[in-house]
């Protein structure tokens, strides 16, 4: 064996790791006829002692006693929250919290959908996936709007709440409620609506009416983007 | 596995269903480790303690993301156990600088050390002193005896990683304790002198 072949064994000749018989015997062989070698290997023997005497010196060591009555504190707390029935084991759920936070923005809108759909002519359109307007007075520019796609009427420039909604067939949608104050379309964009699904629950925690028996299944809703992708405004649909 | 003494899974398992009693053995069976794991990364013994806290309110909360496949129990609480220390210590860098011992570097930090009435001080200090990556294969594997494999398991690394980090933290130590072991020796040779004196 030689220094270089020594040094790849080194480590687990000092940890007394288990070797090849053969090779643990070359490498001692060589630490005894290279002076180099050997003194790398006593230094690090001398190494795993003192990590050694160091592990030994703290192992009796233990979490202070206070940790374990507050951590069974905590276990029961949550085995009776996760038996509860209905929203409070939902929202121990971590991605419920994720939710609720993208979904803050349909606080404001919800009180205002609920208002508007009990208002005369408030009753929703179509909801189609790919309805496309525009938001200036100009003709609607139509991205990526699928040929039987309605166009909503354009509403006035700057004016935020872009359309009010029709009663169309089947389908019932809210109107447009925006989503951010600043980002209002230009009278130069034009957007186009996509179609998502929210999670119930997600309402339920913005204090709109939700069955909880059906507090799982999710409700459709339409999304308004701008150019930008970003979303400006969404309804619901039902 | 019998009753006398469930697996960690079984304990898992029933603490998930709500089995205070097999929390409370899973908890007293593996609570030390960590946080002497959290301590010896740390060298703090209240980050230790929240550490340890807050790997067992995981286990609680997520436990069932537990995959035995992907490596042991143990191992897995070690793998919170360093976020949570990674994370505590970035969070207190500038506190815990101050906190931890320099390592020695000289004849001047030598003589310093000479002082100390335990060596075992100059070895935490010199461990401490390491990159957090060395340190932590270095606590995994010398200090609580862990294989490679499950080191790598806890550090989410291969476990070729584990021993070459292995290799280069040893060399590090080792050059941060020779002028300690030279002061040492030197201190020997002239310490019956001195008590002559």
């Amino acid at each position: 064996m030689n220094c270089e072949r020594f040094e790849t064994v080194l480590l687990d000749l000092a940890r007394r790791q288990t070797l090849e018989a053969g090779i643990r015997e070359r490498a001692l062989a060589h630490a005894e006829s290279c002076v180099r070698c050997a003194e790398r290997l006593s230094d690090q023997q001398r190494l795993t002692a003192e990590l050694r005497a160091l592990a030994s010196s703290v192992e009796e060591m233990q979490a202070p006693a206070r940790l374990e009555a507050a951590l069974q504190t905590a276990l029961r707390e949550r085995t009776a929250a996760l038996r509860r029935p209905g929203k409070a084991r939902l929202w121990r759920q971590p991605r419920w919290y994720l939710v609720a936070a993208g979904a803050l923005l349909l606080a404001v809108g919800g009180v205002v959908l609920l208002e508007r759909a009990s208002s005369p002519g408030g009753a929703g359109k179509t909801g189609v996936a790919g309805v496309v307007r525009s938001a200036s007075s100009e003709p609607q520019a139509l991205v990526s709007a699928p040929p039987a796609g309605p166009v909503i009427p354009p509403a006035p420039p700057r004016k935020r709440r872009v359309t009010p909604s029709f009663a169309l067939d089947r389908e019932l949608a809210t109107d447009f409620i925006p989503l951010l104050y600043e980002s209002n379309l230009s009278a130069e964009e034009s957007a186009h609506v996509v179609r998502i699904s929210v999670p119930r629950t997600t309402l339920a925690s913005l204090g709109l009416p939700v069955n909880e028996d059906r507090a799982a299944e999710p409700v459709k809703a339409d999304v308004m983007l701008g150019e930008d992708g970003v979303a400006r405004a969404i309804r619901l649909v039902r | 596995m019998d009753d006398r003494n469930p697996s960690d899974g079984d304990l898992l398992r029933r603490m998930m269903a709500g089995d205070e009693e097999a929390f409370t053995a899973l908890y007293r069976r593996r609570q030390g480790g960590v946080y002497r794991f959290a301590l010896q990364m740390s060298g703090s013994p209240p980050i230790a303690e929240e550490v340890t806290q807050e790997v067992f309110m995981t286990l609680i909360r997520e436990g069932a993301n537990y995959d035995p496949s992907r490596g042991t129990l143990a191992a897995y609480l070690y793998g919170i156990a360093r976020n949570h220390v990674l994370r505590s210590l970035e969070r207190e860098r500038l506190e815990t600088a101050s906190e931890i011992p320099e390592q020695p570097s000289g004849a001047e930090d030598a003589l310093g050390t000479l002082t100390r009435t335990q060596s075992i001080e100059s070895v935490r200090a010199a461990v401490l002193g390491l990159p957090a990556h060395y340190r932590e294969v270095v606590v995994l594997c010398e200090l609580h005896e862990m294989d490679y494999a499950e080191a790598a398991a806890a550090l989410g690394c291969a476990l070729g990683t584990v021993r070459s980090r292995l290799h280069r933290a040893r060399e590090l130590l080792a050059e941060r304790l020779r002028p300690v072991r030279e002061a040492n020796r030197a201190g020997a040779k002239v310490c019956p002198a001195r008590c002559l004196t």
